[in-house]
């Protein structure tokens, strides 16, 4: 039995683990998919006080556990696949194996939106990817599209045309949302074009990318074109499925939430599931620490009654 | 695992007499970092039948031109040469399952 199982091991569940087990109080952090969450995927961080010279995203993760670890956070690799807090001890399975717990931090994160179009599922790895920090080099004098409209799309594009001989941004719409300091760059430099009001309805090729169908949305038209490589960038869908019918959410899957706080006691959020708008490494932390010291308060309090 | 780069290509897998895995990965990829044990675990399941090389894709401009003429697009992404010909890949997300049998089952396609 576990005083709090964290489930995400990013900037938001080692902050908690980490101030969980410090409070000695018993944590088992279950990781999901990669340990460092998004900022693994991130090559260089910038923005995190403390190191002025930037830190990688990996080498910031391991020392989030390492922290975690130093006060006696357990770790357990894998996802959880159910939960039941209809009842408490509440009830944890990761594969074939149920723990018990009397509070849980949800800090799982969101996942790349896909598509849904043909050929995506397929060709993932094999030329449709989600991390240009982790693949552009390999396009250098390939050809690349980058699907979507936002800050991260432009930011992404302009990545990629670093090593790319061409990137061409297609985009539902007929403006970007990205802001005009990345704009000003994309209009200025040749290797970038952008297909507004377009959408990639499907991913050809046998073993790699070879070509995607693009719809002109005006039109109705649509063409193939060639391209080594499709990046998506069209945001994120928040990790919440096992909760459904547990906690209360909205019909994109956000938990609903006062502050840390989800409808039900005793079950906290934190990260990018709890704080949509500044999404930042030192904001999830600050969250993490914030559910964190609800569940300590909590605990102690209990015992002290 | 011996870690190699473009000018050794020829004679480690090119001229090479058994089979060999190339792994082409670099440092800041996180799905390499995540499979990192079970790579580790590769030669001694494998131990005898193959060869394991690794090759650095950031290394130097060379050795990630050579990654990208070898059709690499994504890492990490591991080869199986046999008489020095491409004879199977495992690729991205492929290799967090059972790395070890898929090789095997690649391997088996170089008699």
């Amino acid at each position: 039995m576990y005083d709090v199982i964290v489930l995400g091991a990013g900037p938001a569940g080692l902050t908690a683990a980490l101030y969980t087990a410090r409070a000695k109080l018993r944590t088992l952090v279950v990781t999901g998919p990669m340990v460092g969450g998004l900022i693994a995927f991130t090559y260089q961080v910038d923005n995190y006080p403390g190191f002025p010279e930037g830190i990688t995203g990996l080498e910031l993760s391991d020392k989030f556990k390492a922290h975690a670890e130093r006060f006696g956070a357990e770790f357990l690799d894998g996802d959880a696949t159910r939960v039941d807090f209809s009842t408490t001890p509440y009830k944890v399975s990761v594969g074939e194996n149920v723990l018990e717990t009397s509070s849980v931090i949800i800090a799982m994160g969101m996942t790349h939106k896909r598509l849904g179009v043909p050929g995506e599922d397929r060709l993932m790895g094999r030329g449709v990817f989600v991390c240009a920090t982790c693949d552009a080099v390999l396009y250098e004098d390939r050809k690349a599209i980058v699907v979507g409209g936002g800050d991260s799309a432009i930011q992404e594009a302009i990545d990629l045309a670093r090593f790319a001989s061409e990137v061409t941004i297609v985009h539902r719409r007929g403006e970007t949302r990205a802001c005009r300091c990345l704009m000003d760059k994309v209009e200025n430099d040749p290797k970038i074009k952008i297909f507004y009001n377009t959408e990639v309805t499907e991913i050809l090729g046998d073993k790699r990318v070879k070509q995607v169908k693009l719809k002109d949305l005006k039109t109705g038209a649509s063409r193939l074109v060639d391209t080594d490589g499709v990046l998506l960038a069209i945001g994120w869908d928040p990790n919440t499925a096992i909760f459904r019918g547990q906690l209360d959410m909205d019909g994109d899957g956000n938990l609903k939430a006062e502050g840390v706080k989800t409808s039900k006691s005793r079950i906290y959020v934190a990260g990018d599931l709890m704080d949509k708008r500044y999404r930042q490494v030192v904001t999830s932390c600050g969250n993490g620490c914030a559910a964190a010291l609800e569940v300590i308060h909590q605990i102690e309090g209990q015992r002290g009654e | 695992m011996t870690d190699i780069q473009y000018t050794d290509w020829d004679s480690a897998v090119s001229k090479a007499e058994g089979p060999i895995v190339v792994e082409f990965w670099h440092q800041s990829c996180p799905t390499c970092k995540k499979i990192e044990l079970s790579v580790r675990e590769l030669p001694g399941k494998l131990e005898g039948r193959v060869k394991l090389v690794r090759l650095n894709v950031m290394e130097n401009r060379e050795t990630r031109r050579l990654a990208i003429e070898k059709g690499v697009i994504g890492t990490p992404t591991f080869k199986v040469y046999c008489k020095g010909s491409e004879i199977g890949e495992v690729v991205g997300l492929e290799t967090l399952t059972d790395l070890a049998g898929t090789i095997e089952n690649i391997l088996k396609g170089c008699v």
